[in-house]
């Protein structure tokens, strides 16, 4: 008992929606032997069990496959006009405010419209052959097709203006990958244009100052390292900077440091003598980082400095810098 | 800002209306000037314009389209009366849902029209055939919508009515109903496109007025001009009943965002 309970509860759904159309079909055969009909209304009705001899007996003799094979000619033509017609015409009424505007009164006419009502002009036009319900199956077909398109190609429009308003990552391979797909505005690149790395000036950032794509630089100081210096616990790319990396800032900061800048200040500097970038985005955790940042901003900065970092193999000589 | 906005829209509008004054102005001047004419098979803007006067003035193209109205009417309500309650019980009752869900989908999708012989022999010619089928077609989008609509209503919002000491009445008309509304106007807007194929198909198998049947008498007897007033006729109600709903829509559930103009 508690078996067939656990049964019947695990299945439920499916034995209720069955049990119900069987339990509608076998009343419906039982109906003329339950109650008494008269001779008129029997002519007009039929059971489920006499509808299967009919369907046999039609296949059987071979009646039904041809109207069948004709129906799914006349289906699947009017069908793939409908799309080879709707599909292009609703990418372009998609992209274009202008074409969409112009037709966007048909359309709206003939999809409130039920499209049946011109079946008789096609007989008219078209003969009662095959012809007149492909095309009423395209009229119909046809307009579903577009709008739906149409739809589509909107809100893929409006996910990537999103998208292109707002596009970052941390690695520029992500970035120039999408730059092969889409036209955008600007990228937030962080951490890999700074003192520390410049592998963006092989490709990325000559693509960028290419197709005039603004690069927001984020993270001038690899999250810490390049602000602070080489100090015990500080972060490179947000974990603990290992020796090979701290070896690299403590050697930067010396030299820096013998033209009399910090090193923060020049890898706040560094990024913005590319042409490709637009803005720097040092992160600040309080008023007086803020405030600090603005200092190194302004801060002079000799154009040696630069040189002095390249003939060290402490920058790539062909990051552009001043001088 | 706000200058440029109401700019783009005019230019939409304006756009759009001489798009088609120019297919109008193409269709007339084509067959005026380049192809001759056969009034049998094709007709033009300036005819049809003659014949739509004649017919809403004089004819009887206001008492056809008054009787396939009474028929859609007729249909179309009692797909609501029947559609709402049904597609409620089966959302609220669980086993109502198991039961019906699988029958209904089934009738839903398959082209019911193809009843329209069967309702004819059975009701005969006249408004209650017509209203059976328009009622046939319609009440599905209301049954399912409203199913969808109560179950889809947030429990989390239930739960906060039961435990603010909300009653079973304040569960229904506070939440239930107004998670359900925006569905069953949706559903209403399929349900309109439905019953107006319900009305033609109906006219056009078997009846002796109405719209459709004037659009195939018409069509039957080569009176082209007559037969396009009759079809933009019907356009028309069709557009003005399409763009209601969509007022509806927006005026009953305001809350829920429509995108896109269509």
């Amino acid at each position: 008992m508690k078996r067939l309970q656990n049964f019947y509860s695990e299945r439920e759904q499916s034995i209720l929606g069955g049990g119900f159309i069987l339990l509608l079909i076998v009343l419906w055969e039982l109906m003329p032997r339950l109650l008494p009909m008269s001779q008129g209304f029997s002519l007009f009705f039929t059971t489920p069990w006499k509808v299967i001899e009919a369907s046999y007996q039609l296949f059987v003799e071979n009646k039904i496959q041809e109207h069948f094979y004709v129906s799914s000619i006349e289906f699947l033509a009017g069908l793939g006009l409908a799309i080879i017609v709707g599909l292009p015409l609703g990418v372009i009424t998609g992209r274009s405010p202008n074409i969409d505007a112009m037709v966007d009164p048909f359309v709206t006419i003939f999809n409130a419209t039920p499209r049946l009502i011109f079946l008789p002009l096609f007989i008219l036009w078209f003969g009662i052959g095959i012809w007149s319900k492909i095309v009423i199956v395209f009229i119909g077909a046809v307009f579903p097709l577009l709008i739906n398109t149409y739809e589509g190609v909107r809100n893929v429009d409006r996910v990537l203006v999103n998208v292109v308003r707002s596009f970052g990552a941390n690695e520029w391979q992500i970035l120039e990958r999408c730059a092969r797909d889409g036209d955008f505005d600007c990228f937030l690149l962080a951490g890999r244009y700074s003192l520390l790395e410049q592998t963006a000036l092989d490709s990325f950032l000559p693509m960028c100052e290419r197709r005039r794509i603004g690069v927001i630089v984020g993270g001038p100081y690899n999250s810490g390292i390049l602000a602070t210096g080489a100090r015990p616990g500080t972060t490179y790319n947000y974990e603990p900077a290992p020796p090979a990396v701290l070896d690299r800032v403590g050697t930067l900061e010396r030299v820096v440091a013998a033209h009399g800048v910090p090193l923060a200040a020049a890898a706040l500097q560094f990024p913005f003598h590319h042409p490709a970038v637009a803005a720097v985005i040092p992160g600040a955790r309080s008023p007086d980082e803020v405030e600090a940042n603005l200092r190194l901003l302004r801060h002079p900065i000799p154009p040696t400095l630069w040189g002095d970092l390249k003939t060290e193999g402490l920058l790539r000589a062909d990051a552009p810098t001043p001088g | 800002m706000k200058t440029k906005v109401f700019f783009a829209e005019h230019r939409r509008l304006w756009l759009g209306l001489s798009s088609v004054f120019f297919v109008l102005a193409a269709w007339e001047t084509l067959l005026t000037y380049v192809f001759p004419l056969n009034p049998f098979f094709f007709t033009k803007p300036s005819l049809i314009a003659v014949a739509f006067k004649e017919q809403v003035i004089y004819g009887a193209l206001w008492g056809d389209l008054a009787v396939s109205s009474k028929a859609f009417l007729w249909g179309f309500s009692f797909a609501v009366l029947v559609g709402i309650p049904v597609g409620a019980l089966m959302g609220w009752r669980r086993t109502a849902g198991y039961m019906l869900d699988p029958f209904f989908t089934a009738l839903y999708a398959s082209p019911l029209v193809a009843l329209a012989p069967l309702i004819i022999v059975v009701f005969g010619v006249g408004l209650f055939a017509k209203s059976v089928l328009v009622f046939a077609l319609s009440v599905f989008p209301f049954i399912f919508n409203t199913f969808a609509g109560v179950r889809s209503t947030d429990r989390l919002l239930i739960n906060v009515v039961r435990s603010f000491g909300g009653g079973e009445k304040d569960l229904y008309f506070k939440v239930i109903l107004p998670s359900t509304l925006p569905y069953i106007v949706a559903g209403a807007r399929i349900a309109l496109g439905r019953g107006l194929v319900g009305i033609i198909v109906g006219e056009f198998y078997a009846a002796s007025e109405g719209i459709g049947y004037a659009i195939s008498r018409f069509g039957d007897t080569y009176r082209l001009p007559e037969m396009f007033a009759a079809i933009f006729l019907l356009m028309i109600a069709a557009v003005a009943l399409t763009e209601g709903m969509r007022k509806l829509e927006s005026v009953l559930a305001p809350w829920k965002t429509t995108q896109g103009t269509r």
